[in-house]
């Protein structure tokens, strides 16, 4: 344990300065943790190492028209190896948070073998302020202040660490294309409400804009391309269960404006994607060491998403260590 | 089994004389524009899209192109499609129907607007997929087999989704595109 804590701590130094993309949630205070986000620190802790071991297999896909289409031609596979975390430079309010993803991809197309690679993908940075402090008793209490939220403001930012679809080995079939290829920053605001000591619900929002990257444009040339800008909304929900348990869900839903080329829009390429999820997690050793382990899917339904490449079920299992 | 779709109206008397023909050869002249509508209701393989910057789909699942019947491996009896700005024609055959991610061939016989055969033109084939901004880490390999035949092989569409295979044909004097549609799952 003394060994993990020592890596641990050498990642996060690393990994300082950085601020983890996704917007992360409030936890409860030296208690079970919110399940659904992935290395924040909660307002009683110095820093938090965390890793996450995530896999998905993809069955379907959605095209611009949102039809659902199953997958026929392709069977792919990704397993992602998410080490992050985050830490309060002066025990304030205010916490750096990155995170650095591992990927592993599996294509297999009818007429060809199957290609898996191994690669980094897009590293995420992001600086978070938590502007009011939930008291944690529930509304009921009876105590001053006892309406006040957690409220989280964040700003990130991803960047292209991955490989990028243009930089891909022909010889992968695209399974070693790990990255957007491009800089990205994201706007984040979150708000987590304890009605109870034990129920919290959280609604949030994440504002994401990516920069221009070069792509061919098809006469020998270079031209600007950038997806859409995007807002995800999300719902989340959070039972403590005593100090060593608690569990959630959560849902979401993004849309993505059209992409870009050469400052043109390009045609049915906006986004929609609904998303939900849940986790329970367990506290193993209070308060340092915690695990999550979380579920995620994505519609079916004709109508859910709109220009997903794929989605699917998907599994993660996180181990995070906080320091007080 | 080549099931072809056209999304794009041949905009004068080519599409009227090459449609009727059924032939790759030996069509003269250019009609005048406002036959075209006549042309489209009678050519089995125009559409409604008159004027539509649509480029031509050889995909089964869109829902306002009606089936055009193909004969399999006979690009000579397939519909023709006209170039992005109409400076070609070309009958396309594509194998497998729908399309798959790899491994798929297409099969081109090109003409000028007067529907002579085309031997010996440049063509390079480029996937794209304009949603993402990226295209396919293989590049297409296209031989000329003669008499205005071309064979596109080596294909692969590396995600599901619309993708484009852009044709770029170039002879002496001309170039143009065509612009392929690929709805990958």
């Amino acid at each position: 344990m003394t060994r993990i804590s020592l890596i641990s701590l050498r990642l996060l130094v690393l990994l300082l300065g950085a601020l983890l993309g996704r917007a992360a949630l409030a936890q409860a205070c030296c208690s079970a943790s919110n399940p659904t986000e992935f290395g924040v620190v909660g307002p009683c802790q110095h820093a938090a190492i965390a890793t996450q071991i995530g896999y998905q297999s993809y069955s379907g896909t959605y095209d611009e028209t949102g039809k659902n289409h199953k997958l026929t031609g392709m069977s792919p596979q990704d397993a992602t190896l998410l080490i992050g975390g985050g830490w309060r430079p002066l025990r304030g309010p205010v916490q750096i948070q990155a995170a650095l993803p591992l990927r592993w991809q599996q294509r297999a197309y009818p007429t060809m073998a199957s290609q898996s690679a191994v690669g980094v993908g897009d590293a995420a940075v992001a600086l978070r302020w938590t502007a009011l402090e939930d008291k944690m008793t529930g509304v009921l209490a009876g105590e001053p202040g006892m309406y006040l939220p957690f409220l989280d403001l964040a700003a990130g930012v991803k960047m292209p660490t991955g490989r990028a679809t243009e930089d891909g080995n022909p010889d992968k079939a695209g399974a070693d294309v790990t990255g957007d290829g491009a800089w990205q920053v994201t706007a984040t605001v979150r708000v987590l409400k304890y009605v109870t000591r034990q129920h919290a619900f959280g609604i949030g929002a994440d504002y994401s804009h990516q920069f221009d990257r070069s792509v061919p444009d098809g006469n020998g040339g270079k031209s600007k391309f950038a997806k859409g800008d995007s807002l995800e909304v999300r719902g989340t929900w959070l039972q403590l269960h005593g100090m060593y348990w608690s569990w959630g869900a959560f849902a979401s839903y993004l849309m993505g404006a059209d992409a870009h080329q050469a400052g043109v829009a390009v045609p049915d390429s906006a986004v929609r994607h609904f998303r939900v999820g849940a986790s329970v997690t367990r506290v193993l050793s209070l308060p340092a060491w915690e695990t999550t382990l979380g579920v995620a899917l994505d519609p079916w339904w004709q109508d859910g998403a709109r220009n997903v490449p794929y989605v699917g079920p998907s599994v993660s299992l996180s181990l995070r260590r906080n320091f007080l | 089994m080549g099931l072809v779709r056209m999304h794009r109206v041949w905009t004068a008397a080519t599409l009227l004389t090459l449609a009727a023909c059924g032939s790759t050869q030996g069509s003269s002249g250019v009609a005048p524009a406002k036959d075209a509508q006549t042309i489209q209701d009678s050519a089995p393989d125009a559409t409604s899209n008159a004027g539509a910057d649509v480029a031509p789909d050889l995909a089964p699942d869109v829902p306002d192109q009606p089936d055009v019947p193909a004969v399999a491996n006979d690009v000579s009896t397939l519909p023709i499609v006209p170039s992005d700005n109409g400076t070609f024609a070309a009958r396309f055959l594509r194998t497998p129907e729908p399309p798959t991610p790899s491994g798929d061939v297409l099969e081109m016989l090109l003409m000028d607007t007067t529907g002579a055969l085309l031997p010996g033109a440049t063509v390079k084939a480029t996937p794209w997929m304009p949603a993402m901004g990226h295209g396919s880490p293989k590049t297409p390999v296209v031989v000329d087999d003669g008499g205005g035949h071309y064979t596109i092989t080596n294909l692969l569409f590396t995600m599901p989704g619309k993708w484009q295979l852009r044709v770029d044909v170039s002879t002496p004097g001309a170039q143009d595109r065509f612009t392929i549609i690929y709805a990958i799952q």
